[in-house]
Order: structure tokens, then C-alpha cells, then sequence
């Protein structure tokens, strides 16, 4: 059994698991950075600590969205740094049985979800796509 | 390994004890004769020896214990510091602390010791005697102390003024939680009524409560037995006290040593005590560095928070409110300093490596020279004093090796056969300067001179023109060097330049003042921290951006009409010089902000060079603290680095070394 947070974009959940997730907080100011990539948000001040921010929509190729209430970022702690991610809501956790944990093949090359998921994760009938941080964070081993 | 936890720890108290080794030896070859030195610098090699051991590392354990015995003699007075002996020693703690190097990496003491540990053999003059000691040392017990000849010695004058010897084994309670505590009373206690000649085991492990319940103490008093065993029992958690009277065949007395030996009596105890308040680590707490940030960066928040409460308290009227922030402010102030104050070490941690190196190299070059230092305590903070090592020993390597005269060339041009090197550190203003000078052969500006020709930096003519300050400052380019032979000691290709790269990419200067003849003084001048810095805020666009205030030249105004296009890039003049236009807006990516053709121009400087950047409205000039991006945004050029701002904003800070 783990604990999985659960973020929302548009109706997709993506599950990430609990143990990377430092904190979640409401979006606060941003402040741009200059020549990063265009999923690069800027940095944050989270309790005087600077924090990059990326924008998960931006990462899947989706157009963004206006932050409005139910807008989160997502503080992740995982390879030795601290990324916060935007995503359009996280008010949820999961607990997801081992044995409902699959591997999944996705075509890379075409398939956009494929460069970030390589599990799924099932509820009942429910599914959840569990984020590989590592390819998401572009962590080159 | 089990170990794991502690191996920082003792790689850190390890090169302190190293460090301290180092050090006493120097001291010792100048004082021979000087006990304290010696008793400080058996204490650091037995504590060597036993951390060791208690990590596992056999060589290490071995040759300190090797160490220890040879300095057990000499301390004892039967043996005497010579050259080969000192020599032998600075080579032991070269071969320490190479182990200590070896251990941090590898994990294991690998280093040969085989030579050494048969040198030390050599110089031990009395083997039988030895093995007594280490005996002693191992019987933890107590049980069969062993007097050594001074002891003895002692006891046989004391007896003459009619003091009696005892040997006392003192038993505590099993349940005694502070042993060393008791011990310490009942030291104090036999103190009052005589002298104690030595402990089994020694008071240092006594006072690391290394021993099990009882201990063994010789002692020279005129109380008799029955009152001895009174004294003591009355301590609370004494269980039993065995008192045995000694005694010593008095005609058995060697003059010689009566005089050295009486006066180790009175030391024996009183140096202890001595060494309790000498010791600073006692006073002091090892923290991990990421606590001190961390610590660092509450700081940080608490003073954002003050910034705001601040703004709120303008449209406050109550006077309380009003009359707490205002404290708040003040503490918080302190707060801050006391945090930067935890942060700085003294130079001293850079400074101690140097009296060894001077001393192996003038005995490698035949010069005689000595070191002067001053200022040890001088505090930086320990961003910058990680990196000013190697840029000092360069230049205090070029001191000795082109500075400093061989010892008749000194005496030919009436000077001291000694030559001297100060090397002095102290602080002005906001900053710390460390000034290397030496009383050597200076700099010769007509060799400087024609250097420079020969290798095409300027013609004949120009050169006569320049000022002597221009000519020495010739020396720090790259490939620059003005002597014929290259040595081991310095001139091995890195140069001047790399010192004054170093020390300009740390943020500070450096200069060179020479005379002919008189000597040549270096001058660095180094800020005090790397994390706070004085920054000039702008904005570009409609955004907020810091600029190092030490890579600022001048703020300018200028006309878009002054802008030239050369080879399709943007330059401006600017004192005679064509400097290239950096359009900040376009760098920072920043919305574009109509100036009507005014242009506010912020002049940066990277050494020499000069660049022009746009800017769109200055803020003011400001104290920031400087924090990384972090590890996900490493690879951005432009930018050093974040800071927050009052209102708890972030600002970038640009990097102005990266914009051209």
C-alpha cells in the first residue's frame, strides 16, 4: 500500500507518490526566469526558500490555463532538488494497492502521456496515471 | 562499517589534532626544552592514536602509537630533540594526515608506514623501557602502576623533607554516574594534602572516564596512612580506599634529574587543570554548515516578516503596536548579525598550514626565513575562506622561492642573513585585506619592462611611458613570467594570473607594491562574506533585478542617437572608449519600455572590459542575500543567483561576469 497524491488536469488525474511530495500550496507570486524553456514558470520564495516552478500542462503540451482558486503547486522533492509543478488541482490522496500497480507501454514518440507516466494505478474501476518524476524532471542517469 | 556516523567527525577533530601537531612541532624545534609543547603534543597523538583505534584504522593507530612512545621519552627527558628526530615527527604527521586524506576518500588508511615506524624505532633509545609505558598505558585497571626513574626520583628527594609516599588505589561506587567527576573531587582533595606524582590510568583518561570503578595514584604528603584513608572515605561514592606506604632506596639518587623532575611533579596536575581552560573545543560545538544556513534562512523570513509588519505599522496609529515592531526591529537586527557572526571562522584555519611550509622550503632552498603572522583571528566568512588557501600559498611560495635571497647574496647587499615574510590580515570597512610582503630581492621593473617588449605587449617606446603601477600589473597576465629557471617551488606555469583570476572571481582585488632591493608586497582585498552582497536593484520591463554592486563602474545617462552600429553590433562611447551596448530587455527577456531616446545606462566591469547596460529605472542600492536557483535551473548563464526582497518578492540577480 502507498499513499499517492492525486493532481488534476482538466478531467486526467495523475497520481505521484506521497513520499516526493514536500508540500502543496496555493499559487503565490512567480517570478519569471529568463532563457529557460517555455515550461519553466520562474521561481518562488516558499518560506525563504527559491524554488523553480514548472507548469505540468506545459510539459504534457496542453495550452495553460488562468490559476484561479483550485490552482496548486505542487512542491516535489525528489533527486536532490526541490521543483515546484502547477497543476489545476490537488485536494486528494489516494492509497493504491501494490498489486494494482502496472507497468504500462506507451509509444514515446507519439504519445505525449508516454514521456511522463510508465505506471498506472487502479481503484475499483478507477485509473490513475502515476508520474514518473524522473523522466519529468529531465534527470539524465 | 558501523562507524559510518562518526567518520566526519573524526576526519574533522583528526586534521585539528594534525593541525595542532603541526603547529607544536614548529614550536618545539625553536623551544626544545619547552614541557608544555611536549605534553601538548603527546596529548594530541594519544588522542590520535585513540580515536583511531576506535575506528578501526590500523595504520593509523599503529604509527601514532609509535609516535606517542617516542614522545613519551622525550618528554620524559631521555631523549633529546634533535634535527633527525624533528624531522622524523613533521614526517609522521605528513604520513597522518595523508591518511586522513586517503580515509576521506577511499575510506581506508592505506599509506605505508613501514619506514617510519623503523625510524621511529631508531631514534627510541631505550626499548625495555617502552614497553613498560605501553603496559602501563593498557592496564586500565590500575592495578600494577609502575613508578618510572623521575618518579622515583621525586618520592627519594621528597622523603628527605620528610614526605611520606603512598600508593592509593581508590575504589568508587558501581553505580557512580560521574566518574571522572568524583575523580576530579578526589584529585583536588589529595591535592590539599600533597602532591600527586602520576594516576593509572593518566588523568586524561580518567577524565574521558576511561577506567572502570578504581584508580591507582602515587602521592608524596606528610599525612599518615589513617588520615589519607579518612580523607578519602568521606567522599560521597568512595566505596574503599587501599593506602600503601612506598619505599624507595634512597641512596639510590641521581642529582641530574632531581631539578627536571621536582619541577614535572608540580606540573603533573596543574597542567591538567591548565589544559581544561587552554582547551577551546570544550568551549566550543561542532554544528553541521546546513544547519547554520538553514538557521540563516529563518533569519532571512523573520526579517521579510519584520519588513511587512513594518508597512502595516505606517497606518497603524496604536502607539503599542508602533512601540513593539520597533523592538522587533532591533532584535531582529541582532539576530541577524549574531547569525552572520556563527557563520565567519578565523583566517587562522588558512593561515596555520603556512610556518611548515616556509620552514620545509627554506631548508629545501638553503634560505633562512622566518615567518611572521599576524591577525590569526581575523573573521571571515567561511564561503571565503575555502577558497583563499591556494592563492596564498602561491604567493607565499613566490615570496620564498624569487623573493627572498640566499643567505650571502643578504648579507652581500647588508641585509639580515634571516629574510622575513609577514603575512597579515585585518579588516577595513566591509572587507578583509591579507597582505603577503617579504624583505627580498623585489621586482625588477626594467626586467618587467623588457619582458613585456620581448613578448609583444607593447613596443619600446610605450613602455617607457607606463607607470610603474601599469608595469607590475603586466605581471598577472596569463604567461607572464619574469624568471629564467623554473623551479619546483613555484613557476610551474600557473602564474600570477591564476591568483588574480581566483581572487577577482571570489569578488576581490589585488595588488602589487615592490621596491628594488627593499622587498614586494601583495595586497588582497577580499569582501567579507560571499552570501550577503551590496547590490544596486533595477527594473527592466516591469520587472525587478539585482546588479552587484562590485561589478558596477558608474551609472551614465545616454542618448539613443549615441548608439553606433559596428559590424552589427551595438557600441557607445564612453570616456574615450567604444564599449558594446547590452539591451538588458532583450537578455532578461523583459517586456520593451519606451524611453523617448534617454537611455539609463548602468557601466559594468569584467577586469578590464567595460560593458553598457540598459536599464529602465533605477530602485536604489541594497544589502541582499544571495540564494542559488537551485539545482534545476543550474544551467541558466545570465543569472547568479535569487534574493528576496522586503515584501518577500523574489528578485534574480544578474550575472554581469556572464553578460559579455
Amino acid at each position: 500500500m502507498s499513499l499517492y497524491v492525486i493532481a488534476k488536469i482538466d478531467e486526467e488525474e495523475y497520481a505521484i507518490n506521497i513520499e516526493k511530495v514536500l508540500t502543496i500550496e496555493k499559487v503565490m507570486p512567480i517570478t519569471r526566469v529568463p532563457q529557460t524553456e517555455s515550461h519553466v514558470k520562474g521561481v518562488i520564495n516558499l518560506r525563504g526558500e527559491i524554488i523553480p516552478v514548472i507548469s505540468l500542462r506545459a510539459k504534457l503540451g496542453l495550452a495553460e490555463k488562468e490559476y484561479d482558486e483550485d490552482t496548486r503547486i505542487v512542491v516535489l522533492k525528489a533527486y536532490d532538488m526541490l521543483v515546484g509543478m502547477i497543476v489545476d488541482n490537488a485536494n486528494e490522496v489516494v492509497d493504491i494497492a501494490e498489486e494494482d500497480i502496472d507497468n504500462l507501454v506507451f509509444n514515446e514518440a507519439s504519445d505525449e502521456f508516454g514521456k511522463f507516466v510508465s505506471k498506472v494505478g487502479k481503484i475499483k474501476d478507477k485509473v490513475f496515471l502515476i508520474l514518473d518524476l524522473k523522466k519529468l524532471l529531465d534527470i539524465r542517469v | 562499517m558501523g562507524n559510518n556516523q562518526y567518520i566526519d567527525i573524526f576526519i574533522e577533530e583528526s586534521q585539528e589534532h594534525i593541525e595542532n601537531l603541526n603547529s607544536n612541532l614548529l614550536l618545539l624545534e625553536n623551544d626544545p626544552e619547552n614541557r608544555q609543547v611536549i605534553d601538548e603534543i603527546f596529548r594530541s597523538a594519544h588522542t590520535l592514536k585513540g580515536m583511531a583505534a576506535t575506528m578501526g584504522f590500523e595504520n593509523m593507530n599503529k604509527l601514532s602509537h609509535k609516535m606517542e612512545d617516542v614522545l613519551q621519552e622525550v618528554k620524559n627527558g631521555q631523549l633529546h630533540i634533535s634535527h633527525a628526530i624533528m624531522d622524523i615527527l613533521f614526517k609522521c604527521v605528513d604520513t597522518l594526515s595523508e591518511m586522513l586524506d586517503s580515509i576521506s576518500q577511499t575510506g581506508e588508511d592505506n599509506v605505508p608506514i613501514d619506514e617510519l615506524i623503523f625510524l621511529l624505532s631508531g631514534v627510541s633509545s631505550k626499548p625495555g623501557n617502552k614497553e613498560n609505558i605501553v603496559q602501563k598505558e593498557n592496564n586500565a585497571s590500575g592495578k600494577d602502576t609502575l613508578l618510572n626513574v623521575y618518579e622515583e626520583d621525586i618520592i627519594r628527594e621528597a622523603a628527605k623533607d620528610n614526605y611520606k609516599a603512598y600508593k592509593i588505589t581508590v575504589h568508587i561506587d558501581k553505580g557512580c554516574v560521574m566518574k571522572s567527576a568524583r575523580a576530579f573531587i578526589i584529585f583536588n582533595s589529595l591535592d590539599e594534602i600533597g602532591d600527586i606524582i602520576n594516576s593509572s590510568p593518566s588523568v586524561e583518561d580518567i577524565e574521558d572516564e576511561k577506567f572502570e570503578d578504581s584508580f591507582t595514584v602515587h602521592i608524596i604528603t606528610k599525612e599518615d596512612k589513617e588520615s589519607i584513608e579518612k580523607r578519602l572515605l568521606s567522599i560521597a561514592e568512595v566505596n574503599n580506599v587501599e593506602v600503601e606506604l612506598i619505599n624507595i632506596d634512597l641512596n639510590k639518587e641521581e642529582e641530574k634529574f632531581v631539578k627536571e623532575a621536582s619541577s614535572l611533579q608540580s606540573q603533573s596536575f596543574e597542567n591538567i587543570k591548565k589544559s581544561q581552560s587552554n582547551n577551546k573545543t570544550s568551549k566550543s560545538v561542532r554544528v553541521d554548515i546546513d544547519r547554520l544556513d538553514n538557521l540563516m534562512n529563518l533569519v532571512s523570513e523573520l526579517i521579510i516578516i519584520k519588513t511587512r509588519l513594518e508597512g502595516l505599522e505606517a497606518d497603524n496609529k496604536n502607539s503599542e503596536t508602533v512601540s513593539a515592531i520597533e523592538y522587533l526591529e532591533r532584535i531582529t537586527t541582532n539576530l541577524h548579525d549574531a547569525v552572520m557572526k556563527v557563520r565567519m571562522v578565523p583566517v587562522e584555519r588558512v593561515f596555520n598550514r603556512f610556518p611548515r611550509m616556509v620552514r620545509d622550503l627554506s631548508y629545501e632552498l638553503g634560505k633562512k626565513i622566518v615567518l611572521n603572522m599576524y591577525g590569526q583571528d581575523t573573521e571571515v566568512d567561511r564561503t571565503v575562506i575555502d577558497e583563499i588557501g591556494d592563492p596564498l600559498v602561491h604567493l607565499i611560495r613566490n615570496s620564498i622561492d624569487h623573493g627572498i635571497e640566499i643567505p650571502q647574496e643578504r648579507l652581500q647587499n647588508g641585509k639580515p642573513e634571516q629574510g622575513t615574510i609577514n603575512l597579515r590580515a585585518y579588516h577595513e570597512g566591509n572587507n578583509v585585506i591579507i597582505e603577503v610582503s617579504d624583505d627580498g630581492r623585489g621586482i625588477d621593473i626594467e626586467k618587467v619592462k623588457a619582458k613585456a617588449v620581448e613578448k609583444g605587449i607593447y613596443t619600446a617606446e610605450q613602455v617607457n611611458d607606463l607607470s610603474k603601477d601599469k608595469i607590475l600589473d603586466l605581471l598577472f597576465r596569463p604567461g607572464f613570467s619574469t624568471t629564467d629557471k623554473v623551479t619546483d617551488i613555484s613557476g610551474r606555469g600557473i602564474g600570477l594570473d591564476v591568483v588574480k583570476n581566483k581572487i577577482e572571481s571570489l569578488n576581490g582585488s589585488i595588488e602589487i607594491l615592490s621596491e628594488i632591493n627593499k622587498g614586494t608586497k601583495f595586497i588582497i582585498k577580499l569582501p567579507l562574506t560571499l552570501a550577503i552582497i551590496q547590490a544596486l536593484l533595477v527594473k527592466v520591463g516591469d520587472e525587478k533585478f539585482a546588479i552587484p554592486l562590485n561589478s558596477i563602474s558608474e551609472i551614465v545617462h545616454k542618448k539613443e542617437e549615441e548608439i553606433h552600429n559596428v559590424q552589427g553590433k551595438e557600441v557607445v562611447l564612453f570616456r574615450g572608449k567604444v564599449i558594446p551596448i547590452i539591451r538588458l530587455n532583450e537578455v532578461l527577456e523583459t517586456k520593451k519600455i519606451s524611453n523617448n531616446g534617454n537611455l539609463m545606462c548602468v557601466i559594468i566591469k569584467k577586469g578590464e572590459n567595460l560593458a553598457c547596460c540598459t536599464v529602465d529605472e533605477l530602485i536604489g542600492q541594497q544589502e541582499i542575500v544571495i540564494k542559488p536557483l537551485g539545482k534545476y535551473l543550474s544551467n541558466v548563464k545570465v543569472i547568479a543567483g535569487a534574493t528576496i526582497l522586503g515584501d518577500g518578492q523574489v528578485a534574480l540577480i544578474v550575472d554581469a561576469n556572464n553578460l559579455f
